[in-house]
């Protein structure tokens, strides 16, 4: 079990740094704001239901970039400096490395959106506004499996690479991709598929694609659960599957590379 | 079982060739020294015993198991001091000692570590604030933690000042003392010399000789140094190729600043030469002798023994200027006898 004590390493570096402190309390003021706006709207009369609404399109940008940035450079960092040239004096393997270093991000990730809904919400509930708790778990439920893709996809970036720039790069273009451009995707690709051309309607496989990124598919996942809607262009099982992927399969990828690379 | 084997490990980074077939023992017990010159692939050696890299070709077992089918049982056995590390930026140095012991699982103090590699004092600091010299101490901390089997140390004495240089020494041998087979790299020879009882050169990715020390010595054919300062206004260099001239002289180093001297000789040539240096109109001012050290052994094995490096190897700057100045006087080298470099300490211990 020496991935928890990396992962232990992790999060006492966090705390040692006080990086955990800056990313709760990131979380505290934004997640903060949205609860003072709910108060204010809702002494105007709007419902305190409005509350999770805003936190979960405030988490759609946040959560990314949070994880994206706790996590792009945990692994190259370390071998650029050493540090991994240390640790394997130790009887420790670099999967230990790989897994021990993405839940331990994962827990400072977790613990900042912890803290950020558990402040806002008792602002609002000393606000003496009664809040949707059961909307709240969910939100909470969703926010933390985005959180864990998210910091995947940084852990997977950062165990290919061998440069600290092109980590950083890569994390930002996936940022940009998946959060705000994947729209773009499904319809080059038909349109390239074509023949350079849009068709009449979309093959059947466009939904698929578009589900493909991860935001979309915590989307289509969120969708589900908050309507309680199972029906949709793409099957709930599908969507769950991608997250699935993006959480397990991309850093194991992202390890293969990096136990067959030189240190 | 011996503690380290390699077998024909070869190493390529693209077309260019580190280690071209790497065959050697280390038998338990040993205080193996691992010498060569910058860039002559000590340090790809290590990283591949360790699993840092992976060869291109070949086998490494440590202490009888296969280090690339399983690395994390090695590690259980070895401890290693490596090279070109920086410590964990937010942890003490204490932190630092307790972390290997929770890694390997043993119930050492670490009070008794940081006061072996004499870091007393300093263990409560943040580790990044160290100097590299205490850096150093703190992974060997690190590497002793847990009485390992082999000890590997990747140039241990890098940045160290002499005290710390003396505690390594002196560590290494109560480590071996123990039991424990120790492995290290080194350029800088006295190191080797004060500790190990056996060596292996390499050069150019090539291993050119492993051997214990005194037949190291008797292979080279000095068994004597001789070191002589000149009085008087005779040429240092002429004097030099008076002496070079006579049989049983190996080698002849000249320091013309200091008007010295540096023969080696066999035993019986010693009161020839001192003989020939008067003749050849030479004022002796003082004399010494002792045995051949390590490093003309040294200079002499790197410059004369070996494969010129083939098309793809690295050849590092100082090492091709060492040769240049060879190939100038390579006329003058009559077979057996070499040239050794002029000024063998500033070329091989910068």
């Amino acid at each position: 079990m020496s991935w928890s004590l990396i992962a232990r390493k992790e999060v006492g570096d966090s705390i040692r740094s006080r990086q955990l402190f800056v990313f709760a309390g990131l979380f505290v003021l934004i997640f903060g704001l949205a609860g003072y706006a709910t108060v204010r709207s809702a002494r105007r009369g709007g419902s305190p239901g409005e509350f999770v609404d805003l936190l979960t399109l405030i988490s759609m940008i946040l959560v990314p970039v949070a994880g994206l940035s706790l996590a792009h450079e945990a692994i190259v960092k370390r071998r650029t400096n050493g540090q991994w040239r240390l640790m394997l004096g130790l009887p420790h393997s670099r999967r230990d490395l790989v897994v021990g270093t993405y839940l331990g991000r994962y827990a400072i990730l977790a613990v900042s959106v912890l803290v950020g809904t558990a402040v806002a919400s008792l602002f609002v509930l000393v606000s003496g506004f009664s809040l949707p708790w059961r909307a709240l778990a969910s939100f909470l439920a969703l926010t933390l499996v985005l959180a864990l893709v998210y910091v995947a996809i940084g852990i997977t970036v950062s165990a290919l690479v061998r440069s600290t720039t092109l980590t950083a790069f890569l994390a930002f273009g996936s940022f940009l991709l998946f959060v705000f451009a994947w729209w773009i995707v499904p319809d080059a690709v038909v349109y390239l598929v074509n023949g350079l051309e849009m068709p009449a309607s979309s093959p059947w496989w466009t939904p698929y694609l578009e589900a493909l990124s991860p935001s979309a598919a915590h989307e289509r996942v969120s969708d589900a659960v908050t309507t309680g809607d199972a029906g949709g262009d793409v099957p709930l099982w599908f969507a769950t599957l991608v997250l699935a992927g993006w959480a397990v399969i991309a850093p194991g990828v992202g390890y293969l590379r990096f136990r067959e690379t030189d240190l | 079982m011996p503690a380290i084997e390699l077998d024909g490990v070869e190493k390529h980074f693209g077309d260019v060739t580190a280690l071209r077939g790497i065959d050697l023992s280390v038998e338990r017990g040993d205080v193996f020294g691992f010498l060569g010159p910058n860039g002559a692939g000590k340090s790809t050696t290590i990283d591949i015993m360790l699993n840092y890299s992976h060869a291109s070709a070949g086998s490494v077992r440590v202490l009888g198991t296969d280090v690339a089918d399983d690395p994390v049982a090695v590690r259980r056995r070895i401890g290693v001091l490596p090279e070109g590390f920086e410590p964990f930026e937010t942890m003490t140095g204490r932190q630092h000692v307790q972390f290997a012991i929770e890694s390997k699982g043993v119930d050492d103090y670490p009070e008794e570590i940081i006061e072996r590699v004499g870091l007393e004092g300093a263990e409560d600091r943040p580790a990044s604030g160290y100097s590299k010299g205490m850096a150093q101490r703190l992974a060997l901390g690190m590497a002793l933690v847990g009485e390992p089997d082999l000890l590997v140390l990747d140039e241990p004495s890098t940045g160290l000042d002499p005290h710390g240089v003396r505690r390594m020494r002196e560590i290494v041998r109560e480590e071996a003392d123990r039991g424990a087979t120790v492995f290290f790299s080194s350029h800088i020879l006295e190191q080797v010399e004060a500790v190990c009882n056996r060596v292996g050169i390499l050069r150019y990715g090539e291993l050119i000789a492993v051997d214990s020390l005194e037949h190291l010595r008797g292979t080279v054919g000095a068994e004597s140094e001789l070191t002589v300062e000149l009085a008087g206004p005779a040429s240092v260099t002429a004097v030099a190729d008076a002496v070079r001239s006579l049989e049983g002289v190996s080698q002849v180093a000249e320091h013309d600043r200091e008007r010295t001297l540096v023969v080696g000789c066999t035993t019986g040539a010693k009161l020839a030469v001192l003989d020939e240096i008067r003749a050849s109109g030479g004022e002796i001012g003082d004399f010494s002798t002792g045995e051949t050290s390590l490093e003309e052994l040294f200079v002499s094995y790197t410059d004369s023994a070996g494969a010129k490096p083939g098309p793809g190897q690295r050849r590092p700057e100082g090492r091709a200027r060492a040769d240049a100045s060879r190939d100038a006087d390579e006329t003058s080298d009559s077979g057996t006898e070499s040239t050794p470099d002029p000024q063998p300490s500033t070329e091989v211990s910068r």
